[in-house]
Protein backbone atom coordinates (compact mmCIF):
# COMPACT_ATOMS: atom_id res chain seq x y z
CA UNK A 1 0.00 0.00 0.00
CA UNK A 2 1.52 3.38 -0.90
CA UNK A 3 2.29 6.03 1.75
CA UNK A 4 -0.42 8.48 0.15
CA UNK A 5 -2.99 5.80 0.04
CA UNK A 6 -2.16 4.76 3.85
CA UNK A 7 -2.69 8.19 5.08
CA UNK A 8 -5.70 8.91 3.17
CA UNK A 9 -7.11 6.17 4.56
CA UNK A 10 -6.19 6.85 8.22
CA UNK A 11 -7.83 10.29 7.61
CA UNK A 12 -11.25 8.32 8.21
CA UNK A 13 -12.05 6.93 11.11
CA UNK A 14 -14.33 4.17 9.94
CA UNK A 15 -11.82 2.84 7.66
CA UNK A 16 -8.83 2.73 9.78
CA UNK A 17 -10.94 0.48 11.83
CA UNK A 18 -11.09 -2.01 9.20
CA UNK A 19 -7.35 -1.12 8.25
CA UNK A 20 -6.62 -2.87 11.93
CA UNK A 21 -5.43 -5.86 10.02
CA UNK A 22 -3.06 -4.19 7.74
CA UNK A 23 -1.07 -2.44 10.24
CA UNK A 24 -0.99 -5.14 12.36
CA UNK A 25 0.94 -7.12 9.86
CA UNK A 26 3.16 -4.44 9.28
CA UNK A 27 4.44 -2.86 13.29
CA UNK A 28 4.71 -5.51 16.04
CA UNK A 29 3.18 -3.51 19.01
CA UNK A 30 3.41 -4.80 22.29
CA UNK A 31 1.72 -4.05 25.80
CA UNK A 32 2.96 -3.26 28.93
CA UNK A 33 1.25 -2.93 32.75
CA UNK A 34 3.92 0.09 34.21
CA UNK A 35 1.42 0.05 37.23
CA UNK A 36 2.24 -4.11 37.82
CA UNK A 37 6.35 -3.00 36.96
CA UNK A 38 6.10 -0.81 39.43
CA UNK A 39 4.40 -2.24 41.85
CA UNK A 40 7.82 -5.08 41.26
CA UNK A 41 10.11 -2.10 41.81
CA UNK A 42 12.24 -2.45 45.37
CA UNK A 43 11.24 1.43 45.67
CA UNK A 44 7.81 0.78 45.55
CA UNK A 45 7.98 -0.70 49.15
CA UNK A 46 9.12 3.10 49.89
CA UNK A 47 6.58 4.61 48.28
CA UNK A 48 3.78 6.24 50.00
CA UNK A 49 0.92 6.94 47.75
CA UNK A 50 -1.16 9.37 50.41
CA UNK A 51 1.76 11.64 50.29
CA UNK A 52 2.84 10.68 46.93
CA UNK A 53 6.93 10.39 48.58
CA UNK A 54 9.51 8.35 48.94
CA UNK A 55 10.79 7.12 52.75
CA UNK A 56 13.85 7.12 53.52
CA UNK A 57 13.63 5.13 56.80
CA UNK A 58 12.56 1.86 57.36
CA UNK A 59 11.49 2.46 61.10
CA UNK A 60 7.98 2.05 60.28
CA UNK A 61 6.77 3.26 64.00
CA UNK A 62 8.46 6.63 63.30
CA UNK A 63 6.94 6.93 59.08
CA UNK A 64 3.29 5.96 60.91
CA UNK A 65 3.56 9.02 63.52
CA UNK A 66 4.68 11.33 60.23
CA UNK A 67 2.04 9.84 58.49
CA UNK A 68 -0.67 10.41 61.67
CA UNK A 69 1.16 14.15 61.95
CA UNK A 70 -0.01 14.71 57.98
CA UNK A 71 -3.46 13.94 58.27
CA UNK A 72 -3.35 16.52 61.00
CA UNK A 73 -1.97 19.05 58.69
CA UNK A 74 -4.75 17.52 56.02
CA UNK A 75 -7.18 18.79 58.24
CA UNK A 76 -5.46 21.71 59.19
CA UNK A 77 -5.48 22.44 54.81
CA UNK A 78 -9.51 21.31 54.97
CA UNK A 79 -10.02 23.93 57.65
CA UNK A 80 -8.75 26.20 55.80
CA UNK A 81 -9.89 25.75 52.43
CA UNK A 82 -13.68 25.84 54.46
CA UNK A 83 -12.57 28.99 55.43
CA UNK A 84 -11.63 30.49 52.23
CA UNK A 85 -15.00 28.44 50.65
CA UNK A 86 -17.25 30.48 53.51
CA UNK A 87 -15.41 34.05 52.86
CA UNK A 88 -16.04 33.12 48.59
CA UNK A 89 -20.04 32.03 49.55
CA UNK A 90 -20.42 35.10 51.30
CA UNK A 91 -19.28 37.31 48.18
CA UNK A 92 -21.45 35.32 46.41
CA UNK A 93 -24.40 36.03 48.57
CA UNK A 94 -23.57 39.72 47.98
CA UNK A 95 -23.59 39.29 44.09
CA UNK A 96 -26.75 37.67 44.86
CA UNK A 97 -28.37 40.59 46.74
CA UNK A 98 -27.56 42.82 43.97
CA UNK A 99 -29.13 40.91 41.40
CA UNK A 100 -32.54 40.71 43.75
CA UNK A 101 -32.20 44.49 44.13
CA UNK A 102 -31.70 44.50 39.48
CA UNK A 103 -34.56 42.50 39.91
CA UNK A 104 -36.95 44.68 42.09
CA UNK A 105 -35.81 48.41 41.02
CA UNK A 106 -34.74 47.72 37.45
CA UNK A 107 -33.40 51.30 36.26
CA UNK A 108 -30.89 52.33 33.76
CA UNK A 109 -29.39 49.68 31.54
CA UNK A 110 -30.33 46.51 32.61
CA UNK A 111 -28.07 44.70 30.04
CA UNK A 112 -24.90 46.45 31.32
CA UNK A 113 -25.97 46.08 35.05
CA UNK A 114 -26.20 42.22 34.62
CA UNK A 115 -22.81 42.38 32.64
CA UNK A 116 -21.40 44.41 35.72
CA UNK A 117 -22.52 41.65 38.67
CA UNK A 118 -21.29 38.79 35.95
CA UNK A 119 -17.96 39.99 35.75
CA UNK A 120 -17.86 40.46 39.68
CA UNK A 121 -19.14 37.22 39.88
CA UNK A 122 -15.90 36.02 37.71
CA UNK A 123 -13.77 37.84 39.81
CA UNK A 124 -14.85 36.50 42.91
CA UNK A 125 -14.66 32.96 41.03
CA UNK A 126 -10.93 33.37 40.05
CA UNK A 127 -9.67 35.02 43.09
CA UNK A 128 -10.76 31.69 44.99
CA UNK A 129 -9.56 29.95 42.34
CA UNK A 130 -5.81 31.31 42.88
CA UNK A 131 -6.55 31.23 46.59
CA UNK A 132 -6.67 27.28 46.21
CA UNK A 133 -3.42 26.95 44.38
CA UNK A 134 -1.66 29.20 46.51
CA UNK A 135 -2.72 26.41 49.15
CA UNK A 136 -1.39 23.53 47.28
CA UNK A 137 2.14 25.27 47.17
CA UNK A 138 1.97 26.66 50.67
CA UNK A 139 1.22 22.92 52.54
CA UNK A 140 3.47 21.05 49.73
CA UNK A 141 6.10 23.09 51.74
CA UNK A 142 4.67 22.39 55.16
CA UNK A 143 4.26 18.84 54.27
CA UNK A 144 8.31 18.89 53.34
CA UNK A 145 9.04 20.33 56.71
CA UNK A 146 6.83 17.74 58.41
CA UNK A 147 8.28 14.68 56.95
CA UNK A 148 11.66 15.46 57.11
CA UNK A 149 14.08 13.60 57.72
CA UNK A 150 11.96 10.51 57.28
CA UNK A 151 11.11 10.88 53.68
CA UNK A 152 12.26 12.45 50.35
CA UNK A 153 11.00 16.29 49.43
CA UNK A 154 8.23 16.37 46.96
CA UNK A 155 10.47 17.39 44.68
CA UNK A 156 13.51 14.88 45.96
CA UNK A 157 10.47 11.85 45.07
CA UNK A 158 9.89 13.44 41.86
CA UNK A 159 13.62 13.30 40.82
CA UNK A 160 13.15 9.34 42.26
CA UNK A 161 10.23 8.50 40.35
CA UNK A 162 12.14 9.84 37.17
CA UNK A 163 14.66 7.65 38.09
CA UNK A 164 12.46 4.97 38.36
CA UNK A 165 10.48 5.46 35.39
CA UNK A 166 13.89 5.98 33.19
CA UNK A 167 15.12 2.80 34.51
CA UNK A 168 11.89 0.93 33.73
CA UNK A 169 11.89 2.34 30.17
CA UNK A 170 15.76 1.14 29.44
CA UNK A 171 15.28 -1.78 30.07
CA UNK A 172 11.78 -2.24 28.25
CA UNK A 173 14.19 -1.26 25.03
CA UNK A 174 15.90 -4.08 25.42
CA UNK A 175 13.37 -6.28 24.99
CA UNK A 176 11.61 -4.02 22.49
CA UNK A 177 14.85 -4.35 20.64
CA UNK A 178 15.58 -8.39 21.51
CA UNK A 179 11.90 -8.89 20.24
CA UNK A 180 11.68 -6.78 17.00
CA UNK A 181 8.88 -4.75 18.33
CA UNK A 182 8.22 -1.38 16.82
CA UNK A 183 6.02 -0.20 19.54
CA UNK A 184 5.42 -0.63 23.40
CA UNK A 185 1.92 0.80 24.93
CA UNK A 186 0.64 1.13 28.13
CA UNK A 187 -2.22 -1.44 28.22
CA UNK A 188 -3.89 0.83 30.96
CA UNK A 189 -5.38 -1.18 33.60
CA UNK A 190 -8.20 -0.07 35.79
CA UNK A 191 -7.53 2.74 37.70
CA UNK A 192 -7.69 2.40 41.65
CA UNK A 193 -7.02 5.74 43.60
CA UNK A 194 -6.47 5.73 46.93
CA UNK A 195 -7.02 8.69 49.52
CA UNK A 196 -3.92 11.01 49.05
CA UNK A 197 -3.37 14.36 50.58
CA UNK A 198 -4.27 17.00 48.22
CA UNK A 199 -7.49 14.75 47.35
CA UNK A 200 -10.10 16.83 48.66
CA UNK A 201 -8.19 20.39 47.75
CA UNK A 202 -7.60 18.82 43.91
CA UNK A 203 -11.28 17.83 43.87
CA UNK A 204 -12.17 21.87 44.30
CA UNK A 205 -9.86 23.27 41.90
CA UNK A 206 -10.72 20.58 39.16
CA UNK A 207 -14.96 22.19 39.85
CA UNK A 208 -13.28 25.46 38.62
CA UNK A 209 -11.15 24.32 35.86
CA UNK A 210 -13.03 26.56 33.64
CA UNK A 211 -12.06 28.91 35.65
CA UNK A 212 -8.22 28.33 35.58
CA UNK A 213 -9.04 27.64 31.67
CA UNK A 214 -9.40 31.23 31.31
CA UNK A 215 -6.77 32.99 33.39
CA UNK A 216 -4.27 29.84 31.78
CA UNK A 217 -3.63 32.37 29.21
CA UNK A 218 -2.20 35.26 30.99
CA UNK A 219 -0.37 33.98 34.07
CA UNK A 220 1.94 31.14 33.47
CA UNK A 221 1.92 29.73 36.88
CA UNK A 222 -2.19 28.87 36.53
CA UNK A 223 -1.37 27.67 33.34
CA UNK A 224 0.61 24.86 34.47
CA UNK A 225 -2.06 24.50 36.92
CA UNK A 226 -4.53 23.81 33.91
CA UNK A 227 -3.10 20.93 32.03
CA UNK A 228 -2.71 19.65 35.59
CA UNK A 229 -6.14 19.34 36.30
CA UNK A 230 -7.95 19.67 32.46
CA UNK A 231 -5.99 16.74 31.34
CA UNK A 232 -7.78 14.56 33.93
CA UNK A 233 -11.07 15.59 32.79
CA UNK A 234 -10.03 15.43 29.26
CA UNK A 235 -9.40 11.52 28.00
CA UNK A 236 -9.38 11.36 24.86
CA UNK A 237 -10.53 8.21 22.81
CA UNK A 238 -6.66 6.45 22.13
CA UNK A 239 -6.22 5.66 18.84
CA UNK A 240 -3.28 3.21 20.08
CA UNK A 241 -6.34 0.79 20.26
CA UNK A 242 -6.24 0.31 16.45
CA UNK A 243 -2.81 -1.12 16.86
CA UNK A 244 -3.72 -4.75 18.43
CA UNK A 245 -1.21 -5.74 20.81
CA UNK A 246 -1.21 -9.34 21.36
CA UNK A 247 2.05 -9.60 23.22
CA UNK A 248 1.98 -8.41 26.51
CA UNK A 249 5.37 -8.15 28.11
CA UNK A 250 4.97 -6.80 31.58
CA UNK A 251 5.96 -10.10 33.01
CA UNK A 252 9.48 -10.23 31.13
CA UNK A 253 10.47 -6.48 32.21
CA UNK A 254 9.47 -7.54 35.78
CA UNK A 255 11.99 -10.18 35.07
CA UNK A 256 14.39 -7.99 33.76
CA UNK A 257 13.94 -5.42 36.25
CA UNK A 258 14.70 -7.84 39.25
CA UNK A 259 17.54 -8.89 38.11
CA UNK A 260 19.30 -5.44 37.86
CA UNK A 261 18.43 -5.00 41.42
CA UNK A 262 19.90 -7.99 42.75
CA UNK B 1 55.33 -28.24 -9.92
CA UNK B 2 52.03 -29.51 -11.24
CA UNK B 3 50.88 -31.78 -7.76
CA UNK B 4 51.80 -28.48 -6.00
CA UNK B 5 49.37 -26.32 -8.47
CA UNK B 6 46.43 -28.88 -7.74
CA UNK B 7 47.25 -28.83 -3.58
CA UNK B 8 46.74 -25.18 -4.03
CA UNK B 9 43.83 -25.01 -6.36
CA UNK B 10 42.35 -27.50 -4.02
CA UNK B 11 43.08 -25.50 -1.13
CA UNK B 12 42.04 -22.16 -2.27
CA UNK B 13 38.71 -23.52 -3.54
CA UNK B 14 38.14 -25.22 -0.09
CA UNK B 15 38.44 -22.41 1.39
CA UNK B 16 36.42 -20.38 -1.04
CA UNK B 17 33.84 -22.57 -0.40
CA UNK B 18 34.06 -22.20 3.57
CA UNK B 19 34.58 -18.46 3.30
CA UNK B 20 30.99 -18.56 0.83
CA UNK B 21 28.99 -20.21 3.72
CA UNK B 22 30.77 -17.80 6.28
CA UNK B 23 29.46 -15.41 3.83
CA UNK B 24 25.91 -16.97 3.68
CA UNK B 25 25.75 -16.80 7.79
CA UNK B 26 26.97 -13.44 7.60
CA UNK B 27 24.49 -12.20 5.42
CA UNK B 28 21.48 -13.41 7.69
CA UNK B 29 23.22 -12.25 10.80
CA UNK B 30 23.47 -8.81 8.77
CA UNK B 31 20.22 -8.43 7.82
CA UNK B 32 18.97 -9.74 11.51
CA UNK B 33 20.95 -6.71 12.53
CA UNK B 34 20.00 -4.06 10.61
CA UNK B 35 16.55 -4.72 11.50
CA UNK B 36 17.52 -4.48 15.09
CA UNK B 37 19.54 -1.18 14.23
CA UNK B 38 16.20 0.42 12.57
CA UNK B 39 14.28 -0.21 15.67
CA UNK B 40 16.83 0.42 18.06
CA UNK B 41 17.22 3.94 16.35
CA UNK B 42 13.95 6.34 16.17
CA UNK B 43 10.97 4.66 14.15
CA UNK B 44 10.53 6.45 11.10
CA UNK B 45 6.95 5.94 10.28
CA UNK B 46 5.69 6.22 13.32
CA UNK B 47 5.34 9.19 15.89
CA UNK B 48 3.28 10.42 18.87
CA UNK B 49 1.02 13.16 20.08
CA UNK B 50 -0.44 14.24 23.43
CA UNK B 51 -4.11 14.85 21.55
CA UNK B 52 -5.62 15.66 25.48
CA UNK B 53 -2.89 18.51 25.89
CA UNK B 54 -3.38 20.02 22.04
CA UNK B 55 -7.18 20.07 22.12
CA UNK B 56 -6.76 22.24 24.74
CA UNK B 57 -4.50 24.62 23.02
CA UNK B 58 -7.49 25.08 20.40
CA UNK B 59 -8.75 28.56 20.00
CA UNK B 60 -12.75 26.21 20.52
CA UNK B 61 -11.66 24.78 23.90
CA UNK B 62 -12.09 28.07 25.23
CA UNK B 63 -15.62 27.68 24.58
CA UNK B 64 -16.24 24.52 26.54
CA UNK B 65 -17.36 24.69 30.60
CA UNK B 66 -14.62 21.92 31.28
CA UNK B 67 -17.27 20.87 33.96
CA UNK B 68 -19.87 19.80 32.18
CA UNK B 69 -18.47 19.37 28.85
CA UNK B 70 -20.65 21.35 27.68
CA UNK B 71 -20.51 24.13 24.75
CA UNK B 72 -20.85 27.60 25.63
CA UNK B 73 -22.91 29.09 23.37
CA UNK B 74 -22.16 32.69 21.95
CA UNK B 75 -19.69 34.58 23.88
CA UNK B 76 -17.50 32.79 26.53
CA UNK B 77 -16.42 35.96 28.58
CA UNK B 78 -19.84 36.55 29.32
CA UNK B 79 -20.94 33.07 30.51
CA UNK B 80 -21.49 32.58 34.42
CA UNK B 81 -23.99 29.61 34.65
CA UNK B 82 -26.58 28.43 32.20
CA UNK B 83 -29.38 30.12 33.95
CA UNK B 84 -27.30 33.70 34.98
CA UNK B 85 -28.80 35.88 31.79
CA UNK B 86 -32.13 34.02 31.77
CA UNK B 87 -35.81 35.39 32.35
CA UNK B 88 -34.55 38.71 32.97
CA UNK B 89 -36.77 40.35 29.73
CA UNK B 90 -39.99 39.41 31.52
CA UNK B 91 -39.06 42.52 34.14
CA UNK B 92 -39.34 45.32 31.01
CA UNK B 93 -42.84 44.36 30.74
CA UNK B 94 -45.78 46.92 31.60
CA UNK B 95 -42.75 49.78 30.39
CA UNK B 96 -43.97 52.11 28.20
CA UNK B 97 -42.31 51.50 24.58
CA UNK B 98 -39.37 53.41 23.32
CA UNK B 99 -36.89 53.46 21.85
CA UNK B 100 -34.60 52.23 24.83
CA UNK B 101 -36.68 49.88 26.25
CA UNK B 102 -36.51 48.60 22.19
CA UNK B 103 -32.52 48.58 22.29
CA UNK B 104 -32.50 47.00 26.55
CA UNK B 105 -35.02 44.49 25.39
CA UNK B 106 -32.51 43.24 22.34
CA UNK B 107 -29.65 43.13 24.75
CA UNK B 108 -31.49 40.76 26.70
CA UNK B 109 -32.14 38.82 24.46
CA UNK B 110 -28.65 38.76 22.86
CA UNK B 111 -27.09 37.84 26.92
CA UNK B 112 -30.27 35.28 27.13
CA UNK B 113 -28.56 33.31 24.64
CA UNK B 114 -25.18 33.00 26.41
CA UNK B 115 -26.00 29.68 27.85
CA UNK B 116 -24.83 26.00 27.43
CA UNK B 117 -26.01 23.79 24.46
CA UNK B 118 -27.16 20.49 25.32
CA UNK B 119 -25.38 17.57 26.11
CA UNK B 120 -25.90 15.71 22.59
CA UNK B 121 -24.54 18.85 20.39
CA UNK B 122 -21.99 19.67 23.00
CA UNK B 123 -20.42 16.16 22.31
CA UNK B 124 -20.59 16.60 18.70
CA UNK B 125 -19.20 19.73 18.89
CA UNK B 126 -16.18 18.30 21.02
CA UNK B 127 -15.72 15.59 18.56
CA UNK B 128 -15.15 18.26 15.82
CA UNK B 129 -12.86 19.68 17.58
CA UNK B 130 -10.57 16.92 18.01
CA UNK B 131 -11.17 16.31 14.93
CA UNK B 132 -9.66 19.98 13.32
CA UNK B 133 -6.84 18.84 16.36
CA UNK B 134 -6.15 15.75 14.00
CA UNK B 135 -5.99 17.27 10.69
CA UNK B 136 -3.43 20.12 12.10
CA UNK B 137 -1.48 16.77 13.92
CA UNK B 138 -1.50 14.95 10.15
CA UNK B 139 -0.84 17.66 8.46
CA UNK B 140 2.06 18.06 10.81
CA UNK B 141 3.14 14.31 10.89
CA UNK B 142 2.88 14.17 6.83
CA UNK B 143 5.85 17.08 6.92
CA UNK B 144 7.57 15.36 9.09
CA UNK B 145 7.02 11.92 6.97
CA UNK B 146 5.61 9.69 9.56
CA UNK B 147 2.90 7.37 8.10
CA UNK B 148 0.73 7.16 12.06
CA UNK B 149 0.66 9.02 14.54
CA UNK B 150 -0.60 7.28 17.74
CA UNK B 151 -2.58 9.78 20.02
CA UNK B 152 -2.18 9.52 23.23
CA UNK B 153 -3.03 10.33 26.59
CA UNK B 154 -0.04 12.00 28.27
CA UNK B 155 1.56 11.59 31.86
CA UNK B 156 1.79 15.09 33.54
CA UNK B 157 4.09 16.67 36.02
CA UNK B 158 4.14 15.78 39.15
CA UNK B 159 4.39 12.18 39.08
CA UNK B 160 1.94 10.01 40.99
CA UNK B 161 1.09 6.04 40.90
CA UNK B 162 -1.83 7.39 39.64
CA UNK B 163 -0.63 9.23 36.52
CA UNK B 164 1.04 5.70 35.50
CA UNK B 165 -2.03 4.29 33.45
CA UNK B 166 -1.95 7.26 31.55
CA UNK B 167 1.36 7.34 29.77
CA UNK B 168 0.37 5.78 26.95
CA UNK B 169 3.05 4.70 24.71
CA UNK B 170 5.98 3.67 26.63
CA UNK B 171 8.88 3.23 23.93
CA UNK B 172 11.39 5.81 23.69
CA UNK B 173 11.68 5.16 19.81
CA UNK B 174 8.92 6.65 19.26
CA UNK B 175 8.87 10.33 17.92
CA UNK B 176 7.17 12.47 19.92
CA UNK B 177 5.66 15.90 17.70
CA UNK B 178 3.30 17.25 20.09
CA UNK B 179 5.45 20.42 20.17
CA UNK B 180 5.49 20.79 16.50
CA UNK B 181 1.83 20.41 16.71
CA UNK B 182 1.67 22.87 19.36
CA UNK B 183 3.63 25.42 17.41
CA UNK B 184 1.64 24.98 14.47
CA UNK B 185 -1.69 25.81 16.52
CA UNK B 186 -0.77 28.23 18.26
CA UNK B 187 0.89 30.28 15.08
CA UNK B 188 -2.77 29.82 13.59
CA UNK B 189 -4.32 31.04 16.51
CA UNK B 190 -1.96 33.69 15.62
CA UNK B 191 0.40 34.13 18.97
CA UNK B 192 3.60 35.97 18.57
CA UNK B 193 6.80 33.59 18.67
CA UNK B 194 7.79 34.92 22.24
CA UNK B 195 4.43 33.37 24.00
CA UNK B 196 4.40 30.83 21.93
CA UNK B 197 8.01 29.91 23.08
CA UNK B 198 6.72 30.65 26.67
CA UNK B 199 4.11 28.30 26.82
CA UNK B 200 5.87 25.46 24.78
CA UNK B 201 8.50 25.91 27.57
CA UNK B 202 5.48 25.38 30.32
CA UNK B 203 4.46 21.87 28.56
CA UNK B 204 7.96 20.76 28.23
CA UNK B 205 8.16 21.27 32.00
CA UNK B 206 4.15 19.57 33.04
CA UNK B 207 4.27 16.47 30.71
CA UNK B 208 6.70 13.59 30.24
CA UNK B 209 8.11 12.39 26.72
Amino acid sequence: MTKLTLKTILNSTLITILLTGHISECFKAANVNLLKVFESHPFYKRYDEYLNRFSKSSELKILDLKRKAAKDLELQLSMEVKKSHDTYLSKQATLNKKIDKLKAFSQGSLSQSLINIGNEKKQNDLEFAKTLLAFKKIYMDKLDNLLKPEFYSHYESQIIWNKILNEIRSELEVIRVKNNIDVVIQSNPKMYRHGHFFIELNRKISDLSTELSWLALNETNVAESMFEYLADTIKTDQFLKLLPAPLDITSQLIQRMENINE
Amino acid sequence: MNKLYLIFIILVSNHADQSRSFSDQLLSDYKQLTKNRSLVGTHKKIARVSLDVLVLLMAEASYFDFKTMRKIQQNPNLFIDSDFYSNWKYLLRGQSVSQSTETELSELQKLEKVTLADSEKSRLEWSQLLHRTENIINQVSSKQGFDIVLKQNTILRPFSIGHIPRFSVVSSNITDITMLVADQILQLRGWSSDKIKEFKNLLELKTIR
